[in-house]
């Protein structure tokens, strides 16, 4: 059950936040709305505001479905099973409010036609050079205090090293992303210089501010994990605030810039203005075979996107695909990895214990003792490696006892703890008692003899 | 200075590049001292290829209209230094001017269409 709470409330929240976005898009920016270009007149048409009072209304009842499909998930039991339909759910947040938005793109571009708001195409290109924007970006060294930050518990805890060393690499990457998932490009909406200027400038400055605040936000998580470590649950309440409060603060700074789109270009549309309809798919897919470029910046607001018309770009978005559709599998796959057969046996020197591929191999010389448990040690916490309701294995820490690793099903006691000469520890169990019990009895045979 | 790019047409982007940019300086849209954006800058905004910007910045170099440097990118040479005239713009106005000469066009008709061509700038 707390599973359950804990897995729904990293990410029911998202549902309504999706709904404000896309609910946000009904309103005009840059002459653009759910994707289609439209002349000023048309902001004040009858029909339009129909057809986005309908498409409001479509991602208000798909919100309220998705929280009320939520609800009963939170009381089912069992770890494989939940997880299961939390990716279920995902996919459908991810699939569902895009099939109105789809919908309601292509009847504007109908009524575009019927209208006669759509202006005959231009061959090719336009580019004016005065508004291209400097190459300018913000050096790497802003990010390196976040990266160092993250490797500072290292200082007093090493233990969890793996954890502080990912939480460094995250700034590092955050900065690669700043710098390559954007594409350096002007915000042309008409013939105003000034206008494409601002906006430009606009975006920049949003864009590096949104890694930016990611990349302190990780620092922060980085130390605050190091003071939660050992209280799980704290930790458990940690991690959802951190997504919650990033996710909060790059929708502000996403919904920032889409206001002061709206604001700015409040007036466009009523001369000649930019109309790149015929590239978007949907509203939502950039399909160009004439640009060259990979990672391309949406209409609207500061996020990218990727120009399917290229090799890489329908890769890329195959994958993506490929993994939305494969999510509702991972607990299936899940389920599987914690079903696998821990083996535990003896041989003539070693004692061995071994789930999947891993093996855990001692050596009877190096033991100092042996003691079965009949329940696992106190605050049990996982340092790097697997732990599943039916399956630990990897290394852990727990209190009295210090790092330790660990191969066993948690539900099925009792465990041997073996401490070697060099004060390491190890703790092993098989899923049959009769089985763990026979070993320890022959393991303490042999330390015996050889004592 | 504003550029077109016609993905539709024969001739290929670099050449467009490289005409728009003879065209503006004879013009008067590009003066000397003027710079074009960097080759990086332009392939971003336009969603060419670099390698084409720079194949076209590298044919106005050798032709004597832009002059290259690392700091500051690609910058319009003076009026008065020598341009030399490429061997193929001669071949091609040769055949342009016999084109027209089968249209039907007289000498003093070629001719002043010529002058009021270059008067007016429009090409």
């Amino acid at each position: 059950m707390i599973f359950s709470i804990i897995l729904w409330a990293s990410i029911i929240w998202t549902a309504p936040l999706i709904c404000y976005m896309l609910v946000n898009e009904t309103k005009f920016k840059k002459n653009i709305v759910i994707g289609v270009t439209l002349p000023y007149e048309a902001r004040e048409d009858e029909q339009v505001q129909r057809i986005l009072e309908r498409f409001k209304k479509q991602q208000i009842s798909i919100c309220i479905i998705l929280i009320v499909i939520a609800v009963p998930c939170l009381f089912v039991r069992g770890m494989t099973v939940s997880f299961t339909l939390w990716c279920t759910w995902v996919d459908l947040l991810i699939i569902l409010p895009n099939i109105p938005y789809v919908l309601c793109n292509r009847t504007l571009k109908k009524l575009k036609l019927e209208k006669g708001w759509k202006r005959e195409e231009s061959k090719g290109i336009w580019i004016d050079t005065e508004v291209i924007p400097p190459n300018r970006w913000l050096t790497p060294w802003v990010f390196l205090p976040a990266v160092l930050l993250c490797l500072l518990p290292l200082i007093w805890d090493r233990s969890f090293w793996p954890l502080y060393v990912t939480f460094a690499a995250c700034p590092a990457l955050f900065w690669l992303c700043y710098r390559y998932l954007y594409r350096n490009k002007s915000e042309t909406v008409d013939r105003n210089v000034e206008l494409s200027r601002v906006l430009t400038q606009v975006r920049r400055y949003n864009w590096g501010k949104m890694w930016l605040v990611c990349a302190y936000s990780f620092s922060a998580l980085g130390i605050g994990t190091f003071f939660t470590r050992n209280y799980p649950v704290w930790n458990i309440i940690l991690i959802i605030s951190f997504g919650f409060v990033v996710s909060v603060a790059a929708i502000r700074i996403e919904m920032n810039t889409r206001k002061v789109q709206e604001r700015l270009t409040a007036q466009s549309g009523k001369d000649w203005y930019v109309d790149d309809d015929d590239k978007w798919i949907g509203g939502i897919i950039y399909y160009n075979p004439n640009d060259s470029r990979l990672v391309i910046n949406n209409r609207i607001g500061t996020n990218s996107s990727i120009n399917v018309a290229r090799t890489s770009g329908k890769i890329l978005m195959g994958s993506l695909i490929l993994l939305i559709l494969a999510m509702p599998f991972t607990g299936v796959l899940l389920g599987s990895i914690g079903n696998r057969e821990i083996g535990l046996e003896l041989t003539e020197t070693y004692i061995v214990s071994t789930c999947g591929s891993s093996e855990y191999t001692v050596a009877f010389e190096e033991i100092e003792k042996a003691e079965l448990l009949e329940k696992l040690p106190d605050n049990m916490i996982r340092t790097y490696g697997t732990g599943m309701e039916n399956l630990l294995r990897g290394n852990f820490s727990a209190e009295g006892i210090g790092e330790m690793k660990v191969c066993l099903d948690p539900n099925h006691a009792p465990f041997i703890l073996i401490t070697t000469h060099g004060n390491k520890h190890y703790l092993f169990g098989s899923r049959d008692a009769g089985l763990t019990n026979q070993i320890y009895d022959q393991l303490e045979l042999k330390l015996d003899r050889s004592k | 200075m504003i550029f077109h790019f016609d993905f539709n047409s024969n001739i290929p982007l670099y050449m467009q590049l490289r005409n728009q940019v003879v065209i503006g300086i004879a013009e008067g849209k590009l003066l000397p001292g003027d710079r074009l954006p960097t080759i990086r800058a332009l392939a971003e905004e336009s969603g060419i290829n670099m390698m084409t910007v720079s194949k076209a910045y590298q044919l106005l170099k050798q032709e004597g209209y832009i002059n290259t440097d690392r700091r500051s990118g690609a910058v319009i040479v003076s009026k008065n230094k020598e341009v030399s005239i490429p061997r193929e713009t001669i071949e091609a106005l040769r055949l342009r001017i016999s084109e027209l000469r089968l249209a039907g066009m007289s000498r003093e008709d070629v001719i002043n269409l010529c002058r009021k061509l270059y008067e007016e700038g429009q090409l």
